[in-house]
């Protein structure tokens, strides 16, 4: 396996990435977020030389409501906004030849909005995203989110109906959302296309927090997370608290 | 330290925003105490009419009876000058009638409220809306000044609660969580002009008052919301640090629903969804007190939520007229009582609060609990706190105990606290001016705060300027051990502590603590039984000084295991860690020494309120429990001459103390004149 790994969680930062160590380490592939496109020239000609190449941008950071954006905001102006912006990434990405854009859903609105009335927005922007191009969109889940579940994200993904939206999952979140990671898996079944890993605390006591923690430092097993990921492509997300590179190793020896 | 022969430097002059370092640059001035007429305003009415709902097609509605409504608010009923609108009279046809009869009346506009992230706009209720150009030019060209600001409302909490655990994947720094919460704030200025008011729901007033589009500070006391002592000294050290001013506001609503007087006799019901009456929400006598409170507290502006008119009427006649008014209800009364009582008190002072506690900019810190989530023990609303967050509420909760009570228990335990130390603390953070710590006089640094950089060089000035600055061993960064005169060591394992004066040891639980080795023959004021110093207090030659514990954070090894933790109404909240018996005996004293009178009697929450003529004093009082307090205040320097009880205007005897009761749940104010001065003046 030579996963990829998403060089801003990582370290922080959208370009300045080791990426000579995370190639030396054995990373192939680099996961982005829309930021990294906008600084192509910073980072490109060490991944070129590294010879790790992008394969998916994760649109999350994207995708905080009211901070960000999102895919069901009640208010248009909000939704029409971050639609513009994932387009414009996505005429990016078939620039650079990236064939993964990893999406996920909103909240609530807190007010006058029901999930019978955001539900048909979120599928409505799956819709115009997939419009754009040949680019596969990927649902996937997240904490505190609405649709937190692989049964509710395939069908929604079922429910667009588009060649070109299919699912992702994230173990961690799978984890934070109460979901068995491999059970998450299975009812994706063929429409999960990528497998994010990274480690998630579910002690009692400890406040669910979306940390994206190295392998091995929460409730994640590697029996669960092999019994997930299968063949698919794989990216690592984690957020260490020290020395990156280090992590970033041990990441794979944990997943070896 | 605070040496008892010579006279405390006491800084007396209140917040100017207008001599505050860059007014003259910022885009969006804060309020100052000119905009107001250098007086309290006061606040009732919080909306106006409309002919029709706005929310129903096509959306076209007037304002009605704008004359009428405010004639109720503002003479009929002299509620004062501040009207407080939701923001739909905005978007009426006739919008432009109530901005220009406002200005007409030279009313105060002040902090339009209803703004609600996701909530479409043509619902017109909570909303997301956003203020026109042109709308928001007319405001300020008819109402100059005299236009407070849009509404920050309850939006610190609203993040806080509802969107930061969103941010994927949590921040993994301090700063990182900064910047999340900004670009919250950044959106929701962007839709209000970047012309704000902040009603804060937690502690980030700093971060408001940083951003540079805030006119005002303040925050929704009582509710479910934090505990107002503790708050406060959020917000005033924010509005010294920045120099914006700050009001006050007390709320109707509790955790379980909120008061209606609109008729006295009425059974209270939970038919909304919530308990609703005259015995539900803020008990009247915490309204009370927090009117009084906050006043004294510096607050330009008070009132109370909402509840001043019931929906009986009677005559009444005003200017010479006689009209049919709807009844005042305790509430209402209460205002006009406190207003009242502001004007006939015009010289309240400065609090003194010559004590900050600081801590690093991007800290995020947050009570271990609140009304926005289950969660306890975050900071920034999606990171753990860590052991220097655990000190921070530690020695909060010896500050203001119960503080961390406040919104979880019906008693209204907790929103207001007795002050064992003095009501005498502002927060400020890492970025504050060196013109501002002069403020102070004394600094403790709390938190993940790492003693170095610009943050020590500041610090190392106000020493050599007389200033006391008090720190934690494991809080020191490069260059950091020549303030304090030691030189830090490797870290070892303590149980036990001997204090300076005591006999005996004092058991600890397990605690991490620094080898010190002082660099001259300082003080030590505690030690292990092997000589290790625990604390090392330095006098420097300005004047100043400083205190250094060896121990990590002040705090014991963690004692509780998280699954051991519960948050739940109407229970306490354990903390995992303690605070060393020791730091208590040393630490909390001298904290204490720095206020201008002692407090003799059960505690109580105090403070003292100071101005220019140095032999006067005048003391709060709040007695936040149902027992009444009996005891006595004496002036730490002098004799008292006269002394007077400003809530009855009756004369008290003077002599070296005063014994007074404090009825309960209630709050008493006492101006003092002395037989000399207690303080020199600073400032």
């Amino acid at each position: 396996m030579s996963p990829a790994i998403n060089p801003v969680y990582l370290t922080g930062s959208v370009t300045d990435w080791p990426l000579a160590d995370l190639a030396a380490a054995g990373y192939r592939g680099l996961e982005l977020t829309p930021a990294c496109l906008d600084r192509i020239s910073t980072w490109k000609p060490a991944a070129d030389k590294a010879a790790i190449r992008p394969v998916c941008v994760n649109a999350l950071p994207e995708l905080w409501p009211y901070l960000t954006g999102s895919l069901s905001d009640a208010v248009d102006r909000n939704r029409n906004a971050t639609l513009q912006r994932l387009v414009r990434t996505l005429g990016r990405m078939r620039e650079h030849g990236i064939p993964f854009l990893v999406v996920a859903p909103s909240r609530l609105a807190e007010n006058y909005q029901s999930v019978d009335e955001a539900r048909p927005l979120l599928v409505q922007s799956l819709r115009e995203l997939a419009a754009t191009g040949d680019t596969t969109i990927l649902l996937v889940a997240a904490p505190f989110r609405l649709f937190g579940s692989a049964g509710e994200i395939a069908a929604i993904v079922d429910e667009v109906a588009r060649p070109n939206v299919a699912a992702a999952l994230d173990v961690g979140h799978a984890i934070l959302n109460g979901e068995s990671p491999s059970a998450a898996a299975k009812s994706l079944g063929a429409r999960l296309r990528y497998v994010q890993v990274h480690d998630a605390e579910a002690r009692p006591g400890v406040p669910r927090l979306d940390r994206h923690l190295p392998l091995g430092e929460g409730a994640l097993t590697r029996e669960e997370f092999k019994a997930a990921a299968g063949e698919l492509p794989v990216a690592v997300g984690i957020t260490p608290s020290g020395d990156p590179i280090g992590a970033a190793r041990a990441a794979l020896t944990w997943m070896a | 330290m605070s040496s008892e022969d010579k006279l405390p430097r006491v800084w007396v002059r209140p917040v100017h925003p207008e001599e505050s370092p860059g007014f003259a640059e910022r885009a969006v001035k804060p309020v100052t105490r000119a905009d107001l007429d250098h007086q309290v305003q006061t606040t009732a009415l919080r909306g106006f009419g409309a002919d029709r709902s706005p929310d129903q097609p096509p959306h076209q509605y007037r304002v009605v009876n704008i004359k009428e409504t405010l004639d109720l608010y503002t003479k009929d009923y002299d509620f004062g000058r501040v009207i407080w609108p939701f923001w739909t009279f905005l978007f009426a046809e006739n919008w432009r009638d109530a901005i220009d009869e406002m200005a007409a009346r030279k009313l105060y506009l002040f902090d339009i409220w209803g703004y609600c992230p996701s909530g479409p706009e043509n619902r017109f209720g909570w909303s997301e809306y956003q203020i026109p150009d042109d709308k928001h030019r007319y405001i300020l060209e008819k109402m100059g000044p005299l236009f407070l600001g849009y509404d920050n409302g309850e939006q610190d909490g609203r993040y806080i609660g509802g969107y930061a655990k969103l941010v994927c994947p949590a921040p993994a720094t301090r700063r990182q969580g900064y910047e999340a919460f900004r670009l919250y704030f950044e959106h929701l200025g962007d839709d209000l002009q970047n012309y704000l008011t902040s009603l804060n729901s937690l502690t980030f007033p700093h971060y408001f008052a940083q951003m540079g589009n805030h006119r005002l500070l303040g925050a929704e006391t009582a509710q479910a919301l934090p505990s107002v002592p503790m708050w406060y000294a959020f917000i005033r050290g924010a509005g010294k640090q920045y120099g914006v001013l700050w009001f006050g506001n007390a709320s109707v609503w509790n955790r379980w629903g909120a008061k209606s007087l609109a008729d006295i006799h009425a059974e209270d019901t939970s038919a909304p969804g919530f308990l609703s009456g005259p015995t539900a929400g803020t008990s009247m006598s915490l309204l009370r007190r927090l009117w009084y409170v906050l006043v004294m507290y510096g607050s330009v502006i008070m009132g109370f939520e909402a509840g001043h008119l019931g929906s009986a009427t009677e005559e009444r006649k005003v200017g010479g007229v006689t009209k049919s008014v709807p009844v005042l209800t305790d509430i209402g009364r209460e205002h006009l009582a406190g207003a009242k009582w502001c004007a006939d008190h015009p010289d309240r002072g400065e609090q003194h609060t010559p004590v900050a506690l600081l801590w690093d900019f991007h800290a995020g810190w947050a009570p271990p609990r609140h009304l926005y989530t289950s969660d306890a023990y975050l900071v920034w609303g999606n990171m753990p706190y860590e052991k220097g967050d655990h000190q921070i509420d530690l020695l909060l909760r010896e500050l203001y105990p119960s503080y961390e009570d406040a919104g979880f228990y019906h008693s209204e335990q907790g929103f207001l606290t007795a002050t064992p130390c003095g009501d005498s603390f502002d927060v400020v953070l890492s970025d504050v001016a060196e013109a501002v710590l002069n403020r102070y006089e004394c600094v403790v640094v709390l938190g993940e705060t790492r003693l170095e950089g610009e943050l020590l060089a500041k610090l190392k000035q106000y020493v050599e300027r007389s200033g006391h600055v008090v720190a934690c061993a494991n809080q020191l960064g490069p260059g950091a051990e020549g303030l304090f005169h030691v030189a830090v060591g490797a870290v070892e394992e303590a149980y036990h502590a001997i204090v300076e004066g005591h006999p005996w040891p004092i058991n600890e639980s397990r605690f991490r603590t620094h080898h010190l080795t002082p660099r001259q023959p300082e003080e030590v004021l505690a030690r292990t039984r092997q000589g290790a110093p625990l604390a090392v207090r330095s006098r420097h030659p300005g004047g100043g000084s400083t205190l250094l514990f060896a121990s990590e954070f002040f705090l014991t090894n963690a004692l509780l295991a998280p699954d051991k933790i519960h948050n739940d109404v109407d229970q306490p909240l354990p903390s995992p860690y303690a605070m060393l018996e020791h730091v208590k005996a040393i630490l909390l004293p001298y904290l204490r020494s720095f206020n201008l009178v002692a407090v003799e009697g059960p505690a109580i929450q105090f403070f003292v309120n100071v101005t220019s003529r140095a032999d006067h004093l005048v003391v709060t009082l709040c007695n936040n429990s149902p027992q009444p307090w009996e005891g006595a205040i004496r002036p730490r320097r002098g004799r008292i001459v006269k002394a007077t009880n400003w809530m009855t205007n009756r004369t008290l005897p003077g002599g070296e103390s005063i014994r007074l009761e404090v009825p309960p749940l209630d709050v008493v104010v006492i101006e003092m004149a002395l037989d000399g001065p207690a303080f020199e003046v600073r400032g």
